[in-house]
């Protein structure tokens, strides 16, 4: 009884992976002529949505500057989580689309979804990048939801292959689903990844030539307290590698995208990192680490902490660190903290030009210098 | 076993252990200049050590270890005293809801205001409510007082649990969830010199009282009816364990989260050794927790380069090491 | 350690004491006095609230209506006894003296002297170093008494210490009860089951019944063959018979068995 139960369970393992399978292609299907028309999302869900997408509710906090860049406004957007409203509250993103101020936030309370809520906004399409409560109940409502996984990707590093989560390549799959809803040209959408291609490009060429035992050690931090930091998997392993650095913590992973507890804060003077960057994950500034103020750390004897070489990093129309269209900037900013000898991009005219040409956005010197200078975390 | 010689074995354990855990871990240094950098304020040894391993030694391993130690044997001593005036040998540290008070009040912290203070004063504050839920509800009912306790604290203790769960679904899952998630699991990895001047204090003067009220648990030990009847003043001496308690675990609770199992087991395991006399459990369960917490805390330092949580230690690396002397024993130390 | 001078003073005095348990009444009334070194008896079938009475005097439940007082050290020895811990007889005995120690103390050279002193009393100082649970139930009876000794309580409250003992060692609490109200003038109070455990030793006896009655004086005038009657709905005959020269006085049952040979 027992082994034909198990039979079962396997062949039903079976049918739904090829299932998953077959449906796995990306893109859009039929269009225009029925107007409705259909989108396969991040789990390989072909999604049917209604001709035209008047009005979104979203989860993913990454997901209003991504419409804004595709629609050039948040016209769009309906409802919004109360943490990605308030970070857009603060950034330089509601400047751009003051309209994302306006959009309702009460259907979300962390992870906690009200359906009821939710669809008193009427929106044509959710997004979302996390299975919720209750969502299979939005789906039979005929709310179309359409989900934003994170992509992994493979690099060559220090001569082995490895596999990390890729800010790029999940920020390039967002891009792409989201098009395809809001029904954006290829080509639009497109542009930003073209400039992508070159900076990284341009980095890889200039930094091929130092030799590893001369490359930059670098530690991202996650989280300080709690010694969370970004592993050989994480999206961390994507920026040191792809600006010439050695990630500090390769040798440890993770089943988490952004970072890995490591068991023991000595593992970091183990190290030795000679740069340390902060992610606005977490309220940790330089200034905590050169004055040793978190619980249970001394920062004192790395190099990092030696030379001063402690930066917080950014945060633009999103935070620089996980998947974000900043991505470009980022790169380039690390570049530049990593190989100041190297790389001579003055940050401020880049990001000017930048948010220019793919936000029609003209920052003023002091909203630069915000995004160069965040305060703490990014949810505020 | 008299106390002498159970003391004459587990001290010089503590002692090894002890240096041990600071000699451990992923940032190598010799055992001797362990013990050079550890001694140098008495006897002045030539500094032949980096700053960079004296900060090791002194600032990160050193206030770990004393912690590991502290909050075991807080833990230990605890579960002994609840396990005796309660007359149930199932029960731990938890069994009055104080844990997950705490625990609840230290996510809750978390969530308000990040690590560090706050989270902390959360932790006693919440650990106290949770101790006076148990107590009011216990108030309201009259019949068998112990039971209708153990019960009201299994209810506070699902009530708190509920409020963690609650915590975790609200929080930012990319920003707080995990701090909360991993804390709960029980670490140490915040310990800091800070907690040389309150936290451990506090734990220690708790769990020296309540071993200084060993002979009066003894009493209590018999049934609060019995004690009461032997002219105990069992009303007073229950406040102050639950009191002295409720303290020491609250603290516990406040820096290394929600570690079960040494509470619940490490008693036991004395009494397999010392029988059930107070007079000897506390005081060897207060060693003898210090050191299993240590040897825990050790292990999680150096198993993997990844924390792995102390609870998960010890539920992997005790159980199986319990049900081994449970069934060697046959349990025959319980009753 | 008697203290013949104090005989003859009330050391226990109940008026209209009263309880009841929801709506039933299980004691109703109670009126009793008691002298320095007398053996009270407590009889009644089961439930009507002997347990109570000896729980209210010793001030372990509070409810009740009406008025007693008692002496300052009294000790309360529950019937059933199961304890979590295992400690010693000895331990076990000198644990009576927690009442005379403060917080943190731990028992010093006199409590240690007392606790013997008990065991000896008690006739169980070769028990002191076995383990409480490893003994029979009549060793713990006697152990729990000692531990009242050892408290040095004047007034000893004893829920049926004559159960679960076999007869030899029903003899033996018999005659330790006796000769702690002869010879340390002792008062007790017990609860029984057994008529003639109560003829044996108390000098007072009560009767509690159904509805909260009861009724209480000299033990010969109160364990009759009519009360026992009333209280219990049994025959019995209570008879004074001479063994071995000695009078004494026993309640037998009268058994309605029809015998094999007789159908």
């Amino acid at each position: 009884m027992k082994k034909i139960l198990l039979y079962l369970l396997i062949s039903l393992l079976f049918f739904v992976v090829s299932c998953g399978k077959t449906a796995s292609e990306q893109g859009v299907s039929g269009q225009s002529e029925s107007r409705s028309f259909s989108v396969t999302d991040s789990r390989g869900e072909t999604v049917e949505l209604p001709g035209e997408i008047k009005s979104i509710a979203a989860f993913p906090a990454p997901l209003p500057h991504i419409i804004v860049y595709l629609d050039g406004n948040a016209e769009r957007i309906k409802g919004l989580h109360p943490l990605a409203k308030k970070a857009a509250e603060v950034s330089v993103l509601s400047r751009i689309a003051p309209s994302l101020l306006e959009a309702e936030d009460n259907f979300l309370t962390g992870s906690l979804l009200n359906t009821e809520e939710l669809l008193k906004i009427k929106p044509d399409v959710f997004f979302t990048d996390q299975v919720l409560q209750g969502m299979d109940k939005l789906k039979e409502s005929g709310l179309p939801v359409i989900y934003l996984g994170l992509e992994k990707d493979r690099m060559n590093y220090r001569g082995k292959e490895i596999e990390f989560y890729s800010p790029e390549k999940s920020i390039r799959g967002w891009v792409d689903i989201t098009a395809a809803v809001l029904g954006t040209e290829k080509k639009k959408a497109a542009a930003i990844f073209e400039e992508w291609d070159s900076v990284k490009k341009e980095i890889a060429e200039k930094t091929a030539s130092i030799p590893d035992e001369k490359k930059k050690k670098i530690l991202i931090v996650f989280k300080a307290a709690g010694n969370m930091v970004a592993g050989g998997n994480s999206f961390g392993q994507y920026w040191i590698a792809s600006t010439g650095g050695i990630n500090c913590a390769d040798e440890v992973t993770a089943n988490h995208p952004a970072m890995v507890k490591i068991a023991d804060f000595e593992q970091v003077l183990k190290w030795n990192p000679d740069i340390v960057y902060l992610t606005n994950f977490a309220e940790t500034m330089p200034e905590d680490i050169y004055g040793n103020k978190i619980q249970g750390q001394d920062w004192s004897g790395t190099s990092a902490y030696k030379n001063r070489a402690v930066y917080k990093i950014p945060l633009g129309n999103y935070r620089w660190y996980p998947p974000s269209l900043d991505g470009p900037l980022m790169l380039k900013w690390m570049a530049v903290k990593n190989y100041p000898g190297l790389f001579n991009w003055d940050m401020y005219r880049e990001i000017r030009e930048y948010y220019k040409k793919y936000f029609n956005y003209a920052l003023t010197d002091v909203e630069i210098h915000n995004i160069l200078n965040p305060a703490g975390s990014g949810n505020f | 076993m008299t106390l002498k010689k159970i003391f004459l074995f587990l001290v010089p354990a503590a002692a090894a252990v002890f240096l041990t855990g600071l000699s451990a871990g992923r940032y190598h240094i010799p055992f001797l200049r362990v013990l050079g950098i550890l001694f140098h304020p008495l006897f002045g040894f030539e500094k032949n050590w980096l700053p960079v391993e004296e900060a090791v030694v002194l600032n990160l391993r050193l206030p770990r270890v004393a912690m590991a130690a502290v909050s075991g044997m807080g833990l230990s001593v605890c579960g002994a005293v609840y396990q005796g005036i309660f007359r149930n040998p199932l029960v731990s540290p938890g069994v009055i809801g104080v844990t997950s008070g705490a625990g609840f009040g230290a996510a809750l912290g978390i969530l308000l205001f990040g690590w560090g203070i706050g989270a902390q004063l959360f932790a006693f504050i919440f650990g106290f409510a949770a101790l006076l839920m148990t107590l009011s509800i216990t108030g309201k009912t009259g019949g068998n007082a112990i039971l209708v306790f153990i019960l009201a604290g299994v209810v506070v203790n699902m009530f708190f649990q509920a409020g963690i769960s609650f915590l975790k679904i609200i929080a930012d899952s990319e920003d707080q969830l995990p701090s909360i998630v991993y804390w709960l699991m029980g670490s140490l990895s915040q310990t800091g010199k800070e907690h040389f001047f309150f936290t451990m204090p506090l734990i220690i003067i708790s769990s020296l009282l309540l071993i200084a009220a060993r002979w009066r648990i003894n009493a209590l030990s018999l049934g609060i009816d019995a004690a009461k009847s032997l002219g105990v003043k069992t009303g007073e001496s229950l406040v102050f364990i639950l009191f002295f308690s409720t303290l020491a675990v609250s603290a516990v609770v406040s820096v290394g989260g929600i570690v079960g199992w040494v509470g619940l087991i490490v008693p036991h395991m004395v009494r397999m050794v010392v029988g059930s006399d107070h007079e000897k459990l506390l005081p060897a369960s207060a060693v003898a927790g210090a050191i299993l917490f240590m040897l825990i805390d050790i292990s999680a330092r150096i198993i993997a380069p990844v924390e792995i949580p102390l609870g998960v230690i010890t539920a992997f690396i005790g159980t199986p090491v319990f049900i081994y002397l449970l069934v060697k024993s046959k349990g025959s130390w319980v009753v | 350690m008697s203290d013949m001078s104090k005989k003859g003073k009330a050391v226990i005095t109940v008026n209209n004491l009263s309880f009841s348990y929801g709506s039933g009444k299980l004691i109703s009334d109670l009126s009793l006095s008691l002298m320095q070194g007398e053996i009270l008896a407590v009889l009644g079938p089961n439930g009507v609230g002997k347990t109570t009475l000896l729980k209210i005097l010793a001030g372990l439940l509070k409810k009740y209506s009406g008025k007693f007082e008692i002496g300052k050290e009294v000790s309360y020895v529950p019937q059933i006894f199961s304890t979590g811990v295992n400690y010693t007889v000895y331990n076990m005995v000198l644990l009576g003296r927690a009442g005379h120690l403060g917080l943190f103390s731990s028992p010093g050279e006199l409590d240690r002297e007392k606790a013997y002193e008990a065991l000896k009393k008690a006739g169980i100082e070769d028990l002191s170093e076995r383990r409480f649970s490893e003994i029979s139930g009549g060793e713990k009876q006697l152990t729990l008494i000692a531990r009242a000794l050892a408290s040095g309580a004047e007034v000893l409250l004893l829920d049926e210490p004559t159960s679960d003992l076999d007869i030899k060692n029903q003899e033996r609490m018999l005659e330790l009860l006796s000769e702690l109200s002869l010879k340390s003038g002792s008062t007790i109070i017990f609860s029984t089951h057994d008529p003639s455990h109560a003829l044996a030793v108390s000098d007072r006896s009560i009767f509690l019944g159904k509805g909260g009655i009861s009724r209480c004086g000299a033990t010969e005038e109160i364990i009759t063959g009519e009360n026992i009657k009333k209280y219990y709905s049994a025959n019995v005959k209570v008879t004074k018979l001479e063994i071995e020269g000695k009078f004494l006085t026993y309640c037998l049952p009268i058994y309605n068995i029809i015998k094999r040979d007789k159908v």
